[in-house]
């Protein structure tokens, strides 16, 4: 019922500017960066960041868009690592592209270095791995506009397993269930996540994480809370939290919104290797928020963040994985000196599998009621067998990878690991 | 005042109080037997739950409380995941295989009705009103809006002289005034592209309703079917008025070209966000007459007039705002300030471009590449006459014109 594209040509719509970080992004830089420059809206700029990439990325886009190195003078509002070069293509084609090229530091240095640049007052801050619908800036500059009461800060929006999907131009032209097991599971996941979970904490105001994959923010409070924090991995939720801080303490009534629309698609990783990774770089992201920002807990001066939110991540986010390996080992404690009350143990974990099943199995039938991304009645039962199976397989892996991520944490580690592409599938030929 | 937070706390305390009621009255079911005649899969079910009660007694007994409403939630939470589960699959089958038959049934009547549509409209044809009448008049009335949406003219009074022959305005004024808020979102609109007058009172009453989108669309159902358009509603809104909402009016009266009332009206209004569509819309409408009453407003409380008010006296080129500008620059936050200062760079008077040279004076590199960014050619080189030259001032210069400076 909503007509976005008011929008479109309304002297209401803010300007936005489009910062997508890469890094060793060859494969798919350029398809990516077709999908960025096809997006609609009237008063937008895309500004990639080449973070020092190893690989040929900046020579390809060099290559493909015609870009020319320019002067440009930047007003440093927050200090990045040193920018080699500032690029803008020959082609008026592609007038609202700017590459920045920069020494390697880190994605959020990368977007520190883009709100630097960018013109606008809104900026999306974007991965360049995925894909974002052409209608995802309306959508996300909506809150915006629409807000009675409270300053909208941030907004993110759904993002979905992109993995086997078709990719032609820039535009996803055919969505396919992943035929990767783990990107499988991870489908299920993400839609459990952002369909129940996230819509939640926005109903109640109380979010305090923006994916980074896609997120739509306020420059002037980022600027003013001195942007993206680069000594963590989880710099999405972290600013996010300081956002909100700041927005608390400078009594700035406001509102973080989350849309349950799949405006991003991203390619998951489908190696254990990988996967593992970025469990790890996960919890340890989440442990330097909580950690940073410890004062939130339960202190009223920060609102619902600091009562409900906070501890709720503090509980289920870092400590469930702790309590259930715990739990895990009391079980084999208690089996091997034979105090175990199996009845009892088999009717509780009955509940729980059925329960946890259930939730899933929700969250795919509100993704089919809603958005219908999954054209074939084969695709959607093959989705649902992986409720089944993700307690057994998926889930204590992502147990152990967090208590991994605990540990690595608490040994210091810092660094993000290598994400290897595949790339997106190229469409079928007819 | 029903608000969408209001309505919402009260569906949470209603959820968890049916859900305390619920435990009770399970718990009370599992510890008394149950009748006699009882069918047997309540039997399976009584049985299962109360032997997982059972391994449980020790527990139950040491710490009741806990217990006593751990266990019946437990259960609850079990009896809702089956049940969603079933009818998760129930839904999905319906909407795989049912639905079908429901979309070939509807795709029917849809060729059915534009094509009569489209002979009705070529050549006025009588039999094609007979037969749109045996089509069920949701599926006509979509036909016929969905068309009208998209032709001007000869034609378009034509559909709508069918439009009324069909009797589709009494199925969409029925609608339109519907208990379900989603029928009135629906129609609303419907009737406000067709001028049926009568939903005009549907639409006043939905004004006041607690969901934006179905407010939108009823404030602008009613402002269309306002015979003078002079947005009487907005006197004593208690609402606001959204920027997505003053959005879809703007678009409203330069897309079927109503002409704008005197926005001045709704200066005095206390409801802030009207008195900023107000400001805004003088602005956009170039009311220039306007212009010396925009004045106080600067000194609003309110941060979102107080930016109209001045954009609104730059695209009105009121120079004796000036002296108000510069008062209000020192007490401003950046981002007003960069607002003010281009209104200064555009009117460019005397008095502007002193205040403007004195503020080069100031460290602030975003301020002062504000500054020359305002100006044009002839004025900046008189501004760079007048003021001592600092570090970066020739990049900054050079990159003005040429949109490299961020």
């Amino acid at each position: 019922m909503v007509d976005y594209s008011i929008l479109l040509s309304s002297p209401f719509a803010p300007g936005i500017s489009v910062l997508a970080p890469a890094f060793n992004e060859s494969k798919t830089i350029i398809d990516n960066i077709k999908a960025l420059l096809a997006i609609q809206y009237s008063n937008f700029e895309v500004i990639i960041i080449n973070d020092g990439s190893k690989d040929d990325s900046l020579e390809k886009v060099i290559r493909e868009y015609e870009l020319e190195k320019v002067d440009y003078v930047v007003n440093y509002r927050i200090s990045t690592k040193p920018v080699r070069g500032i690029y803008r293509s020959r082609n008026r084609a592609y007038h609202f592209l700017t590459v920045i090229d920069k020494e390697n530091g880190g994605k959020a240095d990368s977007l520190n270095a883009g709100i630097n640049i960018s013109r606008h007052d809104l900026f999306v801050a974007i991965d360049v791995d995925s894909v974002i619908i052409p209608d995802a800036l309306p959508k996300l500059v909506k809150p915006f506009l629409q807000t009675e009461h409270e300053r909208v800060i941030a907004t993110g929006g759904a993002v979905r397993v992109a993995n086997s999907c078709h990719l032609e131009n820039g535009h996803l032209i055919k969505i396919e269930v992943p035929k990767n097991i783990w990107a499988q599971f991870q489908v299920v996941e993400y839609a459990r996540a952002f369909l129940i979970g996230r819509i939640a904490w926005s109903k109640v105001n109380g979010l305090m994480l923006i994916s980074g994959a896609l997120g739509l923010f306020d420059k002037d409070i980022v600027i003013k809370c001195g942007g993206y924090n680069h000594n963590t991995v989880g710099e999405d939720m972290e600013l996010v939290v300081r956002m909100r801080k700041y927005a608390y303490e400078h009594k700035i009534p406001h509102r973080v919104e989350y849309i349950p629309d799949p405006l991003c698609w991203t390619e998951v990783p489908s190696s254990l290797k990988i996967l593992k990774r970025q469990r790890n770089r996960w919890t340890r992201g989440n442990m330097d928020t909580l950690y940073f920002h410890k004062d939130i807990f339960l202190n009223k001066k920060y609102g619902i963040m600091g009562l409900v939110s906070y501890p709720y991540y503090l509980l289920f986010e870092w400590l469930t994985p702790i309590l259930e390996a715990i739990g895990l080992f009391y079980i084999v404690y208690m089996i091997i000196i034979g105090q175990i009350n199996w009845p009892f143990l088999g009717l509780m974990s009955a509940f729980v599998y059925l329960f946890s099943v259930a939730l899933t199995c929700n969250a795919l039938l509100f993704e089919e009621i809603t958005f219908h991304r999954y054209d074939k009645m084969r695709q959607i039962l093959h989705l649902f067998i992986i409720p089944l199976l993700e307690p057994f397989i998926f889930h204590p892996l992502t147990v152990y990878w967090a208590i991994q991520g605990n540990i690595s944490y608490l040994k210091g580690e810092k660094g993000w690991g290598n994400m290897e592409r595949t790339g997106f599938a190229p469409a079928q030929k007819k | 005042m029903i608000t969408h937070r209001r309505m919402m706390f009260v569906v949470y305390l209603a959820t968890f109080v049916l859900l305390i009621a619920l435990m009770i009255r399970i718990d009370d079911w599992l510890t008394s037997p149950l009748v006699a005649d009882a069918p047997g899969w309540v039997v399976s079910v009584h049985s299962i739950c109360t032997q997982f009660i059972f391994q449980s007694v020790d527990l139950r007994q040491e710490s009741n409380m806990l217990f006593r409403f751990l266990f019946p939630l437990i259960i609850i939470m079990a009896i809702l995941s089956c049940i969603s589960i079933g009818l998760l699959l129930l839904v999905v089958v319906n909407m795989r295989l049912f639905s079908q038959l429901k979309i070939r049934r509807y795709n029917y009547y849809t060729n059915k009705a534009q094509k009569y549509i489209l002979q009705y409209i070529d050549n006025g044809n009588e039999v094609a009103v007979s037969e749109l009448k045996r089509i069920p008049p949701k599926i006509v009335t979509d036909q016929i809006i969905l068309l009208f949406n998209s032709i001007i003219g000869k034609k378009a009074l034509l559909l709508k002289k069918l439009f009324y022959e069909l009797n589709c305005h009494k199925f969409v004024l029925s609608r339109a005034g519907s208990f379900l808020w989603c029928n009135r979102l629906r129609y609303l609109p419907v009737a406000s592209a067709m001028q049926i007058t009568e939903a005009k009172e549907y639409a006043r009453k939905t004004i006041d309703c607690y969901m934006p989108l179905v407010r939108n669309e009823a404030e602008m159902a009613y402002f269309n079917l306002e015979g003078d358009h002079s947005m009487e509603f907005l006197r004593g809104f208690t609402r606001v008025l959204s920027e997505w909402h003053q959005l879809h009016f703007y678009n409203l009266m330069v897309r079927k070209s109503i002409p704008p009332p005197d926005f001045s009206t709704f200066f005095q209004e206390k409801n802030a966000s009207v008195v900023a569509f107000a400001l805004h819309m003088t602005r956009l409408f170039r009311q220039k007459e306007n212009g010396l009453l925009v004045i106080p407003y600067l000194q609003h409380k309110n941060e979102s007039v107080r930016k109209q008010a001045i954009l609104a006296l730059r695209d009105l080129e009121v120079k004796e705002a000036i002296p108000d500008l510069i008062d209000l620059y020192n007490r401003e936050e950046s981002r007003l300030k960069v607002e003010i200062i281009r209104v200064l760079g555009f009117l460019r008077t005397d008095d502007a471009m002193e205040f403007l040279i004195s503020e080069m004076a100031t460290t602030d590199v975003l301020i002062r590449i504000e500054i020359l960014r305002s100006l044009d050619y002839s004025h900046r080189s008189l501004l760079l006459n007048n003021i001592d030259n600092f570090e970066g001032l020739e990049e900054i210069v050079k990159h003005v014109s040429d949109n490299r400076i961020a």
